[in-house]
């Protein structure tokens, strides 16, 4: 990819990414904002697009820039579709999961694997991504996809008035954790670091235990996805982890608000999500949980060093 | 004393080469050392990307024992020795043009930032960024920053220096814009629906 490009598509998502996160604290929320910003997600799209139609057919970019072009084109439709489910106040299906949808139309349209040697010889360039790593990329984004849309499918049967499709979601949702957790339980091992996703996984599929009625099932859930986001792994934290961990706490408070005897439990875990809080800086207390699920693009996502060595390891 | 220590055994191999800088970068490609060293150096979606140029610079800092042993422990003990081994870089003037020093500079903001000190992660890569010398490395360091800054909550700056980068108009001013327009031709309005379609043929 151009090395102009990089920083174009990088910088992009990232300044739509903060502007999205800046509207939801409560002071800045209006509607023109809230317009602004899909406006500059649906931009950064749209230039993308641009980008691969020239990709379809220009010599220039190699197989490597192509595939490139797709995984941050597929990384900005789902951030968009973060921002439609932040501001939307909940259009359902249509609307909502749309732009998730075509991000994964994207992600299976990209070749499985890429072609190193074709691809070396065509760029003259020794310094390759790894296939297998190219292949984790698009399985990891597509497990984030996964499970933002479970997240929202949850978030939706606990928002909707209409009752008549709460078993729909609720196995919708379901489905779509299932798939982004048989992703991160195989990636884990290779990606330590993912621990913090797959925390945030088994705290949704927690929520889904917990709609369906299966409070057993739902606390051991919600109490392997609060370990998964201890120590180390909140402590080398980013602001999601801390966002992730706020919330789970909170759904599993919930949890004991509606079991016999188990207030006590709740106010724990209440407490414990308010000492959480007050680890985030000021500025991301009120970003709601789905921002977690952004996905901060970056060229260096494909850069070789960091895929092949991992890979290796193994 | 294991500063000096520290100083002197770098200097006893003051400039590896071209050579050797390939054979540690392919090393680089074999395999991290340990796991330590995997969360230190892997991208994450919300940790400081290194630039891709640092890192053979970072395997030849390697040499150094603070900086082998810090990539051996936790971010949260690797600091100290980060910290020291951008003293020792910063006393050898003029040595690989200070290429180690920003390297390590780097490092030791992106395990701040991975501890959760994301203010002082800003700070670092805000004099950092003045060093830079390159344009590439200017605008890795500056979406580090960016980066850094949206961690720290300061939306506002993340914004003002992510968008310095992300120009797309002929309107706006600015190599970074005005290059990526005249290499990748006009943009043009396409349907977001329209995106897989591109793809479908799978020759890319």
């Amino acid at each position: 990819m151009f090395l102009e490009q990089k920083y174009i598509i990088s910088n992009r998502n990232l300044a739509c990414s903060s502007r999205l996160v800046l509207s939801l604290k409560d002071d800045n929320r209006n509607s023109g904002v809230e317009d602004s910003i899909l406006s500059s997600f649906q931009d950064a799209v749209k230039s993308l697009n641009a980008d691969i139609l020239n990709a379809t057919h220009e010599v220039y970019f190699t197989p490597r820039e192509r595939a490139g072009l797709g995984i941050a084109s597929a990384a900005t439709v789902s951030n968009l579709a973060i921002a439609e489910n932040c501001f939307e106040n909940v259009r359902y299906e249509d609307i909502n999961l749309k732009s998730w949808k075509v991000a994964l139309s994207l992600l299976d349209s990209l070749p499985l694997s890429l072609d190193i040697k074709k691809d070396r010889e065509e760029c003259n360039d020794a310094s390759l991504p790894v296939e297998c790593y190219y292949t984790d990329l698009i399985n990891l984004l597509r497990a984030r996809i996964h499970l933002n849309m479970a997240y929202t499918y949850m978030t939706m049967i606990q928002k909707s008035p209409d009752k008549g499709n709460e078993e729909i979601w609720l196995q919708r949702s379901f489905d779509s954790a299932g798939k982004a957790l048989r992703v991160y339980e195989k990636l884990v091992l290779r990606y330590p670091r993912l621990r913090t996703s797959l925390a945030r996984v088994l705290g949704v599929l927690a929520s889904c235990y917990k709609i369906g009625g299966s409070a057993v099932t739902a606390e051991g859930l919600f109490q392997s996805a609060i370990d998964k986001l201890d120590g180390d792994a909140l402590k080398g934290s980013n602001p999601f982890s801390l966002v992730d961990k706020h919330g789970i706490l909170l759904r599993s408070a919930v949890l004991y608000e509606e079991w016999e005897n188990r207030e006590g439990d709740s106010l724990r875990f209440r407490s414990s999500a308010s000492e959480v809080l007050s680890q985030l800086p000021e500025a991301w207390r009120s970003a709601p949980e789905l921002v977690s699920g952004l996905w901060l693009w970056s060229a260096n996502n494909l850069h070789v060093n960091q895929g092949r060595s991992i890979i290796n390891k193994e | 004393m294991i500063r000096i220590t520290s100083a002197l055994k770098w200097q006893i191999k003051p400039d590896l080469g071209n050579a050797k800088v390939s054979m540690l970068a392919r090393n680089v490609v074999r395999g991290f050392s340990s796991l330590s060293e995997i969360t230190i150096l892997m991208p994450t979606a919300t940790s400081l990307p290194i630039p891709s140029s640092y890192y053979p610079v970072i395997e030849r800092a390697k040499e150094l024992p603070e900086i082998k042993e810090a990539l051996s422990l936790s971010p949260e003990k690797a600091i100290p020795l980060l910290k020291r081994g951008t003293e020792i870089f910063q006393t050898m003037v003029g040595h690989g043009s200070g290429e180690e020093y920003r390297a390590i500079c780097f490092l030791l903001s992106r395990v701040k930032g991975l501890c959760g000190l994301h203010d002082s992660a800003v700070e670092i890569l805000t004099e950092l960024r003045s060093l830079s010398i390159h344009d590439d490395e200017y605008a890795d360091i500056s979406f580090a920053l960016s980066k850094a800054l949206f961690n720290s909550g300061n939306f506002v700056d993340a914004i003002e220096v992510a968008e310095s980068f992300s120009s797309l108009t002929p309107e706006e001013d600015g190599y970074y814009s005005n290059t990526a327009i005249l290499r990748c031709g006009s943009f043009r309005y396409v349907n977001v629906d329209e995106i897989p379609n591109c793809f479908l043929n799978k020759n890319i």
